[in-house]
């Protein structure tokens, strides 16, 4: 017989799909298998070995040399270093040493407060995870959220009050500071407070508003501005167009069948009620209970409800104001608005909206949106101009959801403003020397002011101004004075959720360096008493009068019945819009690209810069860690000649930066995304510090941006391009293979990601189990262990996995992973337990994403217990895979056999060095111990040379079983939470007990959609993946 | 090559010389070969036997800051584990007690004894008392009192008999081997749980065995012997 090999011919970009299944590609690289990638991926490893030549002299010398000092090493030491204990002089009623106790409390973001559970433990907070209670959270909590623990015990926050004198900072007291504001103070009380001007971030602290109030009052001549540098105007104004007056727009996303989204990422943390968006969104995607939703998408970059919806069509962020427009028109007609609602929008004359896709795309919305007439919603992102905003609630007015799916409670009556028009009127008065005496509450001004308000500069010329700051910053390096500011984690406070329900924020530590809560700071610059609690009792004392009541509202987190009235606004003629030639244009050159500066999903506005976890977390769509960069699609990268890796010089209004171009597929053309919050010049040994060693972690965007398009700009030029930079650290190109391999993971991705449209789910229900066939496995052996007692197991929604990676964080914080810094990661040895991989699916020009969350998978059958030499990782008898650090020799045998790669090799000595500075940095600095301080006791600190993964969070599971059967009582499913199961804002994550008919995790495993991933490799493994389920629109199949 | 006794030299021996044994070392081989055959299983007893647990652990006792004895305040005056140890029954530590717990008493009795002048000074200051762990684990071994203590293993079975010690030492090897063997036959460890604190009981009929294993059956009692028991 004559068999012809296969040739597959290594140019063609095109994966070898077929037979009907979606094309799955991990990354572009891997898709066009460019030579550079084919020389990567013939190394067999990232770095060349370094090989000592077996004879060297060297080699010789070491041995001999290590020879004498071995037998020069005593059996001194033979028993470890002696521990001490230090119990409490008095211990409080109910103090447990050596156990934890939840405390809520609220973290505040850009002036919403989310309702946090923060677990301290020996009287320090380690953890951080959602309120049930709290509308905002429902028990979930995002990524900033999860890293905020780690900014507690950051060895950068400023310990001391530090003063300007000749040029350079110097320590001070913070007696010294208090009597020299005390002066300041009795002069602008005689004056009336002239020359004086208070500069705060955004907050919706009724506390601060009411001290707000009584500083104005003492210093009517004074002002007090607020800048957030996130701050979306847009939908205030927006409200204020549609409705006469700023609104709040809240989504019952449970009752809608019918979402669109105009570039807004309604499940993301830095989305109002993102969270608790996600949550209730969620709840639709599971064809088991009900009637599935159906998400369209229009929005320029990858976001969470990129990755969720049934279709997405990806358009320029400018071009999204020709689209309302255009469903204005259409949907207004059909829907017969009131005379006093205003005729709807003239049909836009956009080039783009007569491309056929686009024409088909807007077709079928209309449609579906004006069959679901009060179970639809449209939601706009933050970004959007006003008119946007408003021409979004005219069409959920016109379709019937007001009151039905979206409801809306009244703003502050400045929401409307521009936050950036008052930093510039003060930034314009400080230069002319109108402010003699300047406070500034937290944010960072000098950092994230925008390029066209040199607030910088003119904060040299305030002669007295302080800044209350969590660390010595940019903005504190021009001010006269520094004061430590207190982490919310050790403040009494207040804030409101989205909804106005009030949110009290207790302390969990009282303050490590002694710093102030912006409560306190103004409390004692009136003459107040300045203790957080007692101002926060006097402000709630109407409303919580007594003792019990107080208690209460603090230990529940949220005061009940304080949320905004719900009111149903008038809708009014909203004004044609004016659509400028470039916003209708179908395409854009380079030289007048689109850029989108966007809040960084990690690092929000810069404030997380010095933050490991946060710095190391994977962006989500790019997979880029320690770096931001220039995203564009991979049509626009062709147009200006870039590769994934070159670095860009991209000039916007006369101003330029660097930046590595990465590739996201799915980018909308002629788009360029940059991440803020990078290029940080004093964030500390992490972020960058000038001055040091420590470079700045990626390029600082804020330098581009202006006070006319501070978020969507025009204009965008890459000048130049340097060609390929140091390597991007990226976590996705670990595994990457060369044509053949790439072809038959192509064929192989459909069985790791499996899904099908719903009609297709409802034909054949046990569709997933039926793609990969699994033959009747045999085993080698009697299996030792039957499983009686407890079976833990884990199911994850693929329906529901938005890419956030809250999980990762989550995880990271629960179970002591080390950060290891740019460089490691970069060499692939990142130490995340738990990862998300992102599969694009279909045309790199219009790809689908689907994200798959990986940890432990622990298998039955584990190959890596198979061929552990030492026996460190065993088979427990509930089904956990132990992994025993203290047996461990260091083989990686394990890791080379897992077929799911989820293992982790302690390299170097990760969690004792310092990362930021070099590896090998020495720890009796007293700063360093104090980072030691976020460990969770619970959990193994390991050291180098052993592997590490996922465990099902065992700690937590024993916590839970030992009291249980110390009581003599069954555990209850969902008494154990794994960490990522509890913080997972859309409840994608289940664990709990297989062996318990009535557990929610049994339920789930059970699932027809229900699959194992690479089952057929007879592991066994106790994770069960739900097939993604699409509810695709007919029409546009 | 070369005849005996000439030294071929290399070029490598630029870096080190060449090491050549002297002429009397002829006369030792016998000896030499004696020497390298036992040599190995000396050192292996030697490291055994020398750095086990047993040899190592038991028997530590560290000078703690206050000379608090046992054998006093527990075994003449007859203080229960628990009024201290307040937390072993619901807890994975069984705590020291906090200098509060001291000053109960101490705050009337023996108010100026020097010895007591620790306790004193840590009350007033608010700065704990330094005592040193006697029986300390490794810190990848988490051992949980309270699963032990409500289900019938007394303090004595692991603490030996702490209320005849003037000055606490470590009595068993707490090694894990140590700690298998009473995972895998834990019949004549267990008592009643109402028993745990008392130093001196003995099973009633004179058979722990067969004692144990009635209280095994009536309790379920399953020790597992899995590594997350207390390996995380």
């Amino acid at each position: 017989m004559n068999k012809k090999l296969r040739v597959v011919d290594e140019s063609s970009a095109a994966p070898a799909g077929g037979s009907g299944k979606p094309t799955y590609w991990r990354s572009l690289a891997e898709l066009d298998q460019s030579p550079e990638f084919r020389a990567h991926v013939e190394q067999e490893f990232r770095e060349p070995l370094e090989q000592l030549p077996p004879n060297s002299p060297e080699r010789r010398r070491f041995m001999q040399v290590m020879g004498a000092s071995l037998s020069m090493a005593g059996l001194a030491g033979c028993r470890w270093r002696e521990d001490k204990i230090l119990p409490m002089t008095r211990r409080s009623e109910g103090v447990i040493p050596g156990t934890t106790s939840r405390y809520a409390t609220a973290m505040e973001l850009n002036g919403v407060a989310v309702g946090l559970q923060a677990t301290s433990y020996d009287g320090r907070p380690i953890k951080v995870d959602g309120n049930p209670l709290h509308p905002d959270s429902l028990g979930a909590a995002g990524v900033y959220e999860q890293g905020s623990v780690l900014g507690v015990y950051d060895p950068d926050r400023s310990d001391a009050v530090s003063q300007k004198s000749g040029g350079k900072r110097e320590p001070a007291s913070f007696d010294a500071f208090d009597k020299a504001a005390k002066e300041e103070i009795k002069k602008l009380r005689a004056n009336r407070g002239e020359g004086l001007r208070v500069l705060s971030e955004r907050s919706s602290s009724p506390t601060l508003a009411a001290l707000k109030d009584r500083w104005l009052a003492a210093f009517p001549l004074s002002k007090w501005v607020v800048f957030e540098a996130l701050a979306h105007n847009g939908r205030a104004a927006g409200t204020a167009l549609a409705f006469g007056k700023p609104h709040r727009v809240h989504y019952g996303l449970q009752e809608a069948d019918v979402v669109l989204s105009l570039d807004g990422d309604f499940t993301s943390s830095a989305f109002p009620s993102g969270t608790a968006n996600a949550r209730a969104f969620s709840k639709r995607r599971t064809p088991e209970h009900g009637e599935m939703n159906r998400l369209y998408v229009i929005e320029s970059s990858f976001s969470g409800a990129g990755a969720l919806a049934d279709h997405r069509l990806a358009l320029r962020s400018e071009q999204i104001k020709a689209v309302a427009a255009f469903l204005d028109a259409e949907i207004s007609a059909k829907a017969s608005p009131l005379p006093e609602q205003g005729p709807a929008q003239p049909k836009p004359a956009a080039e783009f909206l007569n491309d056929a896709k686009v024409a088909k795309f807007l077709g079928a919305v209309v449609k579906d949106l004006l069959a679901h007439v009060g179970k639809s919603l449209v939601i706009a992102g933050p970004q959007q101009p006003a008119e946007v905003h408003a021409l979004v609630e005219r069409l959920n007015v016109l379709l019937g959801n007001a009151g039905r799916t979206v409801f809306y409670t009244l703003d502050a009556a400045d929401a409307a403003g521009s936050d950036t028009e008052a930093l510039k009127a003060l930034t314009e008065e400080m230069s002319a020397g109108r402010v003699q005496t300047l406070f500034v509450l937290g944010g960072n001004p000098a950092y994230d002011a925008l390029s066209d308000i040199p607030f910088a500069a003119a904060l040299e010329k305030v002669p007295f101004s302080a800044r209350l700051g969590l660390y010595e910053d940019e903005t504190s390096q021009g001010a006269t004075w520094h004061v430590p500011a207190a982490h919310y984690l050790e403040s009494w406070g207040d804030a409101r959720a989205y909804d106005g329900t009030i949110s009290l924020v207790q302390p969990l530590i009282a303050p490590i360096f002694n710093g102030r809560t912006s409560l306190e700071f103004i409390a004692r610059l009136l003459g107040e008493e300045p203790k957080g609690l007692a101002l926060v009792r006097a402000q709630h004392k109407d409303v919580l009068g007594d003792d019990r009541r107080f208690r209460k509202a603090v230990h529940d987190g949220i005061v009940e019945g304080s949320a905004f009235e719900r009111v149903l606004p008038q809708l009014q003629a909203i004004p044609p819009v004016k659509l400028s030639e470039r916003e209708v244009a179908a395409s854009i050159d380079n030289g007048q690209l689109e850029v989108c500066f966007t809040a960084c999903p990690k690092l929000y506005d810069g404030r997380f810069g010095n933050n490991g976890w946060l710095q190391e977390l994977p962006e989500p769509f790019s997979k880029l860690a320690w770096d931001n960069a220039a995203i564009v699609s991979v049509a626009t990268a062709k147009a200006i000649n870039a590769v994934d890796g070159d670095v860009l010089t991209v000039t916007l209004g006369g101003k330029s930066i660097d930046l590595p171009c990465v590739i996201v597929p799915g980018q909308a053309d002629g788009s360029v995304k940059i991440a803020l919050g990078y290029g940080r010049t004093h964030a500390g040994r992490v972020g960058g510090k000038d001055g040091t060693e420590v470079a700045s972690v990626g390029a600082n965007a804020n330098t581009l941006r202006t006070s006319e398009a501070p978020f969507v700009a025009a204009g965008l030029n890459v000048a130049g391009n340097h060609g390929p930079g140091k390597r991007l650290a990226t976590v996705q190109e670990v595994y990457s293979m060369d044509a053949i391999g790439r072809d038959g993971i192509a064929e192989r991705l459909p069985e790791i990601i499996r899904e099908a449209p719903i009609e297709k789910f409802r034909e054949e229900p046990h569709f997933a189990k039926h793609l990969v066939h699994q033959p009747h496995n045999l085993n080698l052996w009697v299996d030792p262990v039957s499983y009686e007692g407890h079976k833990w197991g884990m199911t994850i929604d693929l329906n529901k996995c938005t890419g956030c990676s809250a999980c990762i964080t989550a995880c990271q914080a629960e179970n002591n992973i080390p950060v290891v810094g740019q460089e490691q990661v970069a060499r692939g040895r990142e130490m995340l337990w738990l990862r998300v991989d992102r599969y694009f699916s279909g045309d790199p020009n219009e790809p689908e994403v689907r994200f798959q969350p990986l940890p432990c998978q622990q298998c039955e059958n584990a190959p890596c217990e198979q061929v552990c030499p030492v026996g460190a990782t065993m088979h427990s008898h509930e089904g956990l895979n132990d992994m025993v650090y203290n047996r461990c020799i260091g083989t990686r045998y394990c890791s080379n056999n897992c077929p799911y790669k989820v293992r982790h090799f302690n390299y170097l000595n990760y969690n004792v060095d310092v990362i930021g500075v070099t590896p090998f940095t020495p720890t009796d600095d007293p700063k360093m111990k104090l980072k030691a301080m976020v460990f969770n006791p619970e959990v193994t600190v390991r050291s180098r040379g052993v592997m590490e993964k996922c465990t099902f969070c065992v700690q937590r599971i024993q916590n839970a079983k030992i009291p249980a059967k110390n009581a003599r009582r069954a555990l209850e499913d969902g008494e154990i939470k794994t960490a990522c199961q509890e913080t997972c804002p859309t409840d994608a994550i289940v664990f709990g007990d297989l062996n318990d008919k009535k557990s929610r995790v049994a339920g789930e495993a059970k699932l027809e959609r229900s699959y194992q991933l690479l089952g057929e490799l007879n592991n066994r493994p106790r994770v069960s993946y739900l097939a993604r389920i699409t509810n695709p629109n007919k029409e546009l199949a | 090559m070369a005849a005996a006794g000439v030294v071929c030299l290399h070029a490598r021996s630029v870096f080190m010389s060449l090491f050549v044994f002297p002429r009397w070392a002829n006369k030792t081989r016998q000896l030499a070969g004696l020497f390298l055959s036992t040599a190995p299983i000396y050192v292996i007893g030697l490291v055994w036997y020398g750095a086990s647990p047993q040899t190592t652990d038991v028997g530590f006792q560290p000078k703690q800051p206050v000379p608090y004895s046992h054998q006093l305040h527990v075994g003449q005056m007859g203080m229960d584990c628990r009024y201290c140890h307040n937390t072993v029954e619901k807890a994975a530590h069984a705590a020291i007690p906090p200098t509060a717990t001291c000053m109960n008493c101490h705050s009337k009795v023996w108010t100026t004894s020097p010895k007591l002048a620790p306790i004193r000074d840590s009350f007033a200051s608010g700065l704990p008392v330094e005592w040193l762990k006697v029986h300390d684990l490794p810190d990848y071994a988490y051992f949980n009192h309270s699963a032990h203590v409500t289900r019938g293993v007394g303090c004595v079975t692991c603490h030996d008999r702490v209320d005849q010690m003037d000055e606490v030492y470590q009595a068993k090897p707490l090694s894990m081997g140590w700690c298998l063997e009473c995972h895998r036959h834990p019949e004549p460890n267990l008592r009643p749980p109402s028993e745990v604190t008392n130093m001196a009981w003995k099973a009633p009929n004179g058979d722990p065995e067969a004692y144990g294993a009635k209280l095994r059956a009536e309790n379920h009692i399953n020790p597992p012997t899995d590594c997350s028991t207390c390996h995380r």
